[in-house]
């Protein structure tokens, strides 16, 4: 069974705030997100700012611990609110139906762990909450979000560094578009904490200046938080509950690099490999595509990895399909940018426009891509790329297709 | 899900020795318990040829280096960096490289950023385990860590099962590997202390343990064409959580309901390999009640005398042991592996024998 699969539901938070328009109005004017770090002392670090989220409702969860639970089970409830009330599935609906639940995450709630072990440190070995352990299991956000909707299942948690986002759609889109599954919320999301802001510092990832994806004098990538949710279902299903679709998930594909732990394949052969799998599984031609999110982190071997990989795919269009990577304003998610990073795709597509690469003014050559430095109309827009590679080698790459194609 | 794939390999690393299908058969045997569940140090070596660049790995990643190699063997597979085409790996855990995040929380909380090592954080991502075998082993399929409690397992063979059935790949590597860590135990002695004080059913777990299970699925077609020696064929693998009804309940509904779906039904079970984490009581007594008079007979087999609770290996050590089980047993009957967790998770997979499937007495 290969059944069209459209998404009727999409959340996003962000440092640009919670909510997709929000967002998009934000991205899309090019605003930067990126500001000093509140969370924790930046002080011994080169770099002091990342896309760190402000003003995060945390209260409304008071009935289920709600003030203990981590930060990354905050961000991925708001995420889920958004997604499901604009899917106009009801709470005793979406029990009922008992959707797929996939997540995507780097480390789950790693800041409960990190408060844990400090507690630990300061206060004796047994001393500090033992839930803070439980919580900061990478599956445990996932359950509390079960929970909150009184939902059945077990959630699905991929954990593929920067990639699990997108390969949590990917996934949910293969269980909706196999019959496996009648409806599935799916995304990714990752909070800051100060273990992986001291280990990308570590490896000297960070950029102490502004993250610059694809520009010549770029230096390194920022951090950010966030979660970004969809409900996906079969195009039937939701035509015949009378749903808004919002947009259309046509093709993902997954590789591995196996090349390094932290450091891309130089040549791109794997998400190329990504990139080319999922438009054959969409049924669509290079040619078609009108828009690529690229992963784009801004340091200098994954923007040139990437760059050979789109332009390896796209031949002799390499140089002239739009790109851009939307982590200049919000930062790099983690687990969280596959999915973030999918939503906006799938706004651009529904608003026919482009958002900007910022802090791109000179485009680097030796990437031979057409950055989209201030976005841009494209009236014609109807199929776009969404890709995310990360640590282990692991690429994936989703194509979508604007709403108005589905019948 | 169910899907057509058969089980050709077999790798364990565990507290009880490093093997294969011998390995995995041990684990059942109750009269022989370690005493403790820790995985005795062993030469990496002994099981890849490019070991050295795996010398700075995680405890769980060596452990899955090894455990997949032994699978991989098992199977009739070639070994090494160029080895594997059109595989996928799948690696399940629930804590991942827990002594590393600790020792990097150490580093910059005590030492500073400056002294934190960067090989720490890299191999302490929860996906490093599957990266490295994916390095080892020479796989550019799909690479998938999935993180969950113990019925991660049954999860991880689900999306082996998905890949095979879209045709993506023709085998897949699946593994859960876990290490034991203090922090974790410390944490966990805390909580089940409060668990008990609160009499809560299930509140009573064996303590953590560690290792790594690897086994390697292919399909049908894909195992007979290269004339793979083990084929044990997963008959069904299932993972549910019904938080409006007790554990117990839920158990029974779900044997029931996959049971009656197979041919025999439960007449032919030859064993269940019970659970090793929190609710294991009532989740074993609700799957004898559903297999109803027949329970009786059935084999019961507990791994946590050998192996502790090894969390997110836990169902692949429980899978590991029931084909090993089946491949050396009586010429039919099915096997059936039932896992479950804290948050109400339960599994059951169910692994078979089949006309064509190799037995012990014909490799």
């Amino acid at each position: 069974m290969r059944r069209p699969v459209v998404i009727t539901g999409m959340g996003i938070v962000t440092a640009q705030g919670a909510g997709k328009e929000t967002n998009w109005t934000k991205i899309v004017s090019g605003e930067t997100a990126l500001r000093p770090v509140t969370l924790f002392d930046t002080s011994r670090y080169r770099t002091h700012v990342a896309g760190e989220v402000r003003d995060l409702p945390m209260k409304k969860w008071e009935r289920f611990r709600g003030s203990r639970l981590d930060r990354a089970s905050h961000l991925l409830r708001v995420a889920c609110e958004e997604a499901v009330g604009e899917s106009g599935w009801t709470r005793d609906a979406l029990v009922s139906a008992a959707p797929a639940v996939v997540f995507g995450t780097t480390l789950g709630g790693m800041g409960s762990g990190e408060r844990y072990y400090r507690d630990s440190l300061r206060k004796g070995p047994g001393r500090s909450l033992p839930s803070l352990v439980y919580d900061h299991l990478a599956h445990s956000q996932g359950f509390h979000v079960l929970e909150e909707f009184s939902l059945p299942g077990v959630p699905v948690v991929y954990s593929n560094a920067c990639a699990s986002g997108a390969n949590a759609i990917g996934h949910a889109f293969r269980a909706v578009r196999s019959g496996e599954a009648e409806v599935a919320i799916c995304g990714g999301y990752d909070p800051l904490c100060e273990f992986v802001f001291a280990g990308f510092h570590s490896l000297q990832a960070l950029t102490p200046e502004l993250c610059r994806p694809f520009d010549r004098d770029r230096s390194g990538m920022a951090l950010g938080e966030g979660a970004g949710v969809l409900i996906l279902e079969p195009e039937e299903g939701a035509l015949l509950r009378g749903a808004r679709i919002v947009g259309e998930v046509s093709g993902y594909g997954e590789t591995t690099d196996a090349f390094h732990m932290t450091r891309p394949d130089p040549e791109g052969k794997g998400a190329a490999a990504a990139m080319q799998l999922a438009l054959d599984e969409a049924d669509a031609d290079p040619a078609e595509v009108g828009y690529i999110n690229a992963h784009g982190t801004g340091t200098p071997f994954n923007d040139i990895m990437e760059s050979a990989a789109i332009r390896s795919v796209m031949g002799a269009r390499g140089g002239r399909v739009p790109v851009s990577s939307t982590k200049s304003m919000i930062g790099h998610l983690l687990g969280g940018a596959g999915a973030v990073e999918a939503i906006l795709t799938v706004m651009a597509l529904s608003h026919r426009r482009i958002p900007p690469n910022a802090n791109c003014p000179n485009p680097d050559p030796a990437c031979g891509l057409r950055i989209v430095t201030a976005a841009e109309d494209a009236p014609t827009l109807e199929v776009a790329l969404s890709n995310s590679f990360g640590f282990g080698g692991a690429n994936a790459a989703l194509v979508f297709r604007a709403a108005g194609r589905v019948s | 899900m169910t899907g057509r794939a058969v089980v050709t390999g077999i790798g364990c690393v565990s507290p009880a020795g490093i093997g294969g299908k011998d390995v995995a058969l041990a684990l059942s045997d109750p009269s022989r318990t370690v005493p403790e569940f820790r995985v005795p140090d062993f030469p990496l070596e002994d099981h890849i040829g490019n070991a050295r660049l795996f010398r700075r790995v995680a405890p769980a990643t060596r452990f899955a280096l090894a455990a997949v190699s032994l699978a991989v063997r098992d199977a009739g597979l070639p070994i090494g960096p160029d080895g594997l085409s059109r595989t996928a790996v799948v690696v399940g855990a629930t804590h991942g490289a827990i002594n590393f995040s600790t020792q990097f929380f150490r580093e910059y909380l005590q030492d500073g950023p400056e002294g934190a090592s960067p090989m720490l954080f890299s191999e302490s991502v929860l996906n490093a385990t599957a990266g490295n075998v994916a390095i080892a082993f020479g796989v550019r399929g799909p690479v998938h860590t999935l993180i969950g409690e113990e019925t991660v397992g049954a999860q991880v063979l689900s999306t082996a099962l998905s890949l095979l059935r879209c045709g993506i790949v023709d085998r897949c590597i699946v593994a859960g590997a876990e290490e034991r860590g203090a922090i974790i135990e410390n944490a966990y002695r805390q909580m089940d202390r409060a668990t008990r004080r609160s009499g809560v059913d299930g509140g009573n777990p064996p303590q953590q343990g560690e290792g790594a299970a690897a086994l390697v699925i292919e399909s049908p077609e894909a195992a007979e064409r290269r004339g793979a020696v083990l084929r044990v064929p997963v008959l069904f693998c299932r993972c549910a959580r019904d938080p409006r009804r007790p554990v117990e309940t839920t158990v029974t509904g779900m044997v029931g309901r996959e049971l009656a779906t197979l041919q025999e039904g439960a007449g032919d079970v030859s064993h269940i390999v019970l659970p090793t984490g929190r609710n294991r009581e009532p989740a074993t007594r609700g799957a004898l009640r559903a297999m109803g008079n027949r329970a009786g007979g059935i084999r019961r087999i507990d791994i946590t005398p050998r192996i502790g609770n090894p969390f997110g290996a836990a169902s692949m050590f429980q899978m590991a042991v029931s084909t090993a089980s089946l491949a050396s047993g009586p010429a039919s009957g099915k096997g059936l592996v039932l896992s479950s967790g804290v948050e109400g998770s339960i599994s059951l997979a169910c692994f078979g024998t089949a006309p064509g499937a190799c037995r012990e007495g014909d490799r």
